[in-house]
């Protein structure tokens, strides 16, 4: 009896102490510290900011406000414009970076050889130029008095179109020059998508008697559907964002501030007016809201999309 | 009544012909199984006539119609395939309902007809699970079942069974042997493997580097092989083929002086190739002239033996019963005449005996050795 118990008896003072894994943390170290120090410090200390007046000068101590910032940004037509203004920019992107991208794929997918390799390059290059560089030359394009497109439609005998002044049309300019740069982007994604569908399915489908509308409906759309909803959730994130640039170099908000978004408004405020404790309670709910979508898309693409193992 | 008539069909990828010259006719009713080795055009043969693939050349007619320019889903066939390929986002009933659902059957009727079909294959527990969460043999079913739903007039099966473990291969062999005979349409019937060939099929065709090499019951192929590479091909273990001639007094001599019988219609001096079937030769004692045979391996597979009998010449493989003794000495072999099948040395062609005369005896050589 005693011999049977002796054993645990000896090895049992040894994990009285749980043992602490040390390696892993040590791995992950670097990343989580990068990640607080970049992220979740800065957005603690906004969530701070949000409640004080500050004007940036380091000699000035941010005053604190409470909910004051809030209660007044929420009153101000200014911020209800550029939130409208948001969501047209969603909404003027999700055809430009999903529905002609996937149309495109769909279209082009019997492409080979050569013909296929420049449209590949030609759909890919607005991707690679400089987002400062696309802004610029926009700007020469669609210029009322000298720009090509003016000429153009001049030429056909059609009045000039202000792209840039006309505060009904400027928004939609910005949208066109957004979307024509992420058009590259979100065709190679659904191409690419799109050509490791096993073709056993399709011709199981013709077997079936599909015609070529029947078989992208039920088999490549839902095989697709992945793909789809990542290009929709992140035009919805940061499709207003990535207009910040054009809209800084070509329009600065204007006219009128008809092209400003959220992301722009918030950048005013810090960096123009230097109203750091606006712009952070912009930017708190900006991210709060974004936060809510993005957990809804989440929750979406496990519901709604096909995943095929 | 479904008959396919394929005539001087070929096909081309790349300027390489991957089916070429194939005369083929499938009556009505009948289980055609296509067998070869891989890359020898059988999976292509099959989707030409699915549609899968464009004809070349040559053409195709199912039921008397001509459907080389026919969509695959109007030419009245349906298809298994290898892996199944059910759609993986549709539930079961979903995939055997879709060739309907885009036929515009309604919705009703459409039901009633996949639960006929689900119930037939015991499928009938399952028509809300979606493929991934099925076993192989019940993908297999489903991929039947997607098959059969349209009574089709002829049913296309690429090797559906090659992804299955033995057991169900086995079983799933009989079950689709049960629903022919039930409901008697045209298949045609692709695979790799012998077993499966020769236990299902009605007539087989044989296919060898895009070319059919012989088509008949599966009797036909094993006991009267049209050319070396069907002899070499159906048979398990291979049927021995050693290279010989015919000497200048008309008899047939294989590699090592060893004299075998028959009469046969070729000039002295032809070369040729001798096939034996293992469970053909005997065991006699050493000739004084012949090849004297060592016994190298013996092989015990519970149901017969196979030993491996080698000479300075030679290498057979020759099937004993179980309570057979393996030779410890050396010893001879012989084989009955009409056990022989002589192909030509240059065509490979099947060159078959003249009648045997009455009292020859000349090919009785050796003492039988029991």
């Amino acid at each position: 009896m005693t011999d049977a118990v002796a054993p645990s008896a000896i090895r049992a003072p040894a994990r009285l102490l749980p043992r602490v894994q040390v390696a892993p943390w040590l791995y992950l170290l670097p990343t989580l510290a990068v990640l607080f120090v970049w992220i979740y410090l800065p957005l603690f200390q906004s969530f701070q900011l949000s409640f004080t007046q500050w004007n940036m000068l380091p000699t000035k101590t941010p005053k604190p406000v409470g909910w004051a910032n809030y209660r007044n940004l929420l009153a101000l037509p200014e911020l209800r414009q550029a939130a409208l203004n948001t969501v047209w920019y969603v909404v003027g992107l999700l055809p430009l970076s999903v529905v002609i991208p996937l149309a495109v794929a769909i279209l082009t997918q019997d492409l080979t050889g050569r013909l296929r390799n420049l449209y590949r390059a030609l759909i890919f290059i607005p991707m690679i130029v400089p987002p400062i560089v696309a802004a610029v030359l926009w700007r020469w394009l669609l210029n009322e008095d000298y720009g090509l497109v003016n000429h153009i439609i001049a030429g056909l005998g059609f009045p000039t179109v202000k792209f840039f002044q006309n505060p009904d049309i400027a928004l939609w300019t910005m949208v066109w020059i957004t979307g024509w740069k992420l058009m590259g982007f979100s065709t190679l994604l659904l191409s690419a998508a799109n050509g490791t569908i096993d073709p056993g399915y399709l011709e199981a489908a013709r077997m079936d008697g599909a015609n070529r509308w029947q078989i992208t409906r039920d088999i490549r759309l839902p095989l697709l559907s992945p793909t789809i909803l990542l290009l929709v959730m992140m035009t919805v994130l940061f499709g207003a964002q990535w207009s910040f640039v054009y809209i800084n170099a070509i329009t600065d908000g204007g006219p009128m501030g008809a092209t400003t978004n959220i992301f722009f408004l918030m950048w005013k405020y810090g960096f123009q007016t230097f109203s750091a404790g606006w712009s952070a309670t912009a930017g708190i709910m900006t991210f709060v809201t974004f936060g809510l979508l993005a957990l809804l898309f989440l929750g979406l693409s496990r519901k709604v999309a096909f995943h095929d193992n | 009544m479904t008959e396919i008539a394929i005539s001087q069909l070929r096909k081309e990828f790349a300027g390489t012909a991957a089916v070429e010259a194939v005369d083929l006719s499938i009556r009505s009713g009948e289980f055609l199984v296509i067998l070869g080795p891989s890359g020898c055009g059988k999976s292509t043969l099959l989707r030409l006539i699915a549609g899968l693939e464009d004809a070349t050349g040559g053409r195709i007619q199912i039921g008397g119609t001509v459907v080389n320019d026919l969509e695959p889903g109007r030419r009245g066939c349906a298809m298994v395939f290898q892996n199944y390929s059910l759609y993986p986002h549709m539930s079961v009933a979903a995939n055997i309902g879709y060739a309907l659902k885009v036929a515009g059957v309604r919705r009703a009727e459409r039901q009633g007809r996949v639960e006929d079909v689900a119930r037939l294959l015991e499928l009938d527990h399952l028509l809300d699970r979606k493929p991934g969460q099925l076993s192989g043999g019940q993908r297999q079913r489903v991929a039947m079942g997607r098959a059969m739903v349209r009574n089709p007039q002829v049913f296309l099966f690429d090797e559906p069974l090659s992804n299955l473990d033995a057991k169900l291969r086995a079983s799933m062999r009989v079950e689709i042997k049960r629903l022919h005979r039930r409901l008697g349409t045209t298949s045609v019937f692709v695979t790799h493997d012998q077993l499966e060939a020769m236990t299902m099929a009605d007539r087989m065709v044989l296919m060898n580097k895009g070319r059919i090499e012989q088509v008949g019951t599966p009797q036909d192929l094993f006991r009267r092989p049209a050319s070396v590479f069907v002899a070499g091909f159906i048979g398990t273990p291979a049927m021995n083929l050693v290279p010989g001639r015919i000497v200048s007094d008309g008899t047939l001599v294989a590699d090592g002086g060893w004299r075998l019988g028959g009469r046969w219609p070729l000039n002295p001096h032809t070369p040729v190739t001798v096939g034996m079937r293992p469970g053909a030769l005997r065991l006699t004692a050493a000739p004084a002239d012949g090849p004297v045979f060592r016994a190298d391996l013996c092989e015990d597979l519970g149901s017969e033996l196979h030993l491996h009998a080698t000479s300075a010449e030679l290498d057979l493989v020759v099937a004993l019963p179980v309570d057979a003794r393996p030779p410890s000495g050396p010893f001879g072999l012989t084989v009955e005449p009409e056990d022989l099948h002589l192909f030509h040395g240059e065509t490979g062609q099947r060159v078959d005996p003249l009648p045997a005369l009455q009292g020859d005896t000349a090919w009785q050589m050796q003492p039988s050795f029991t």
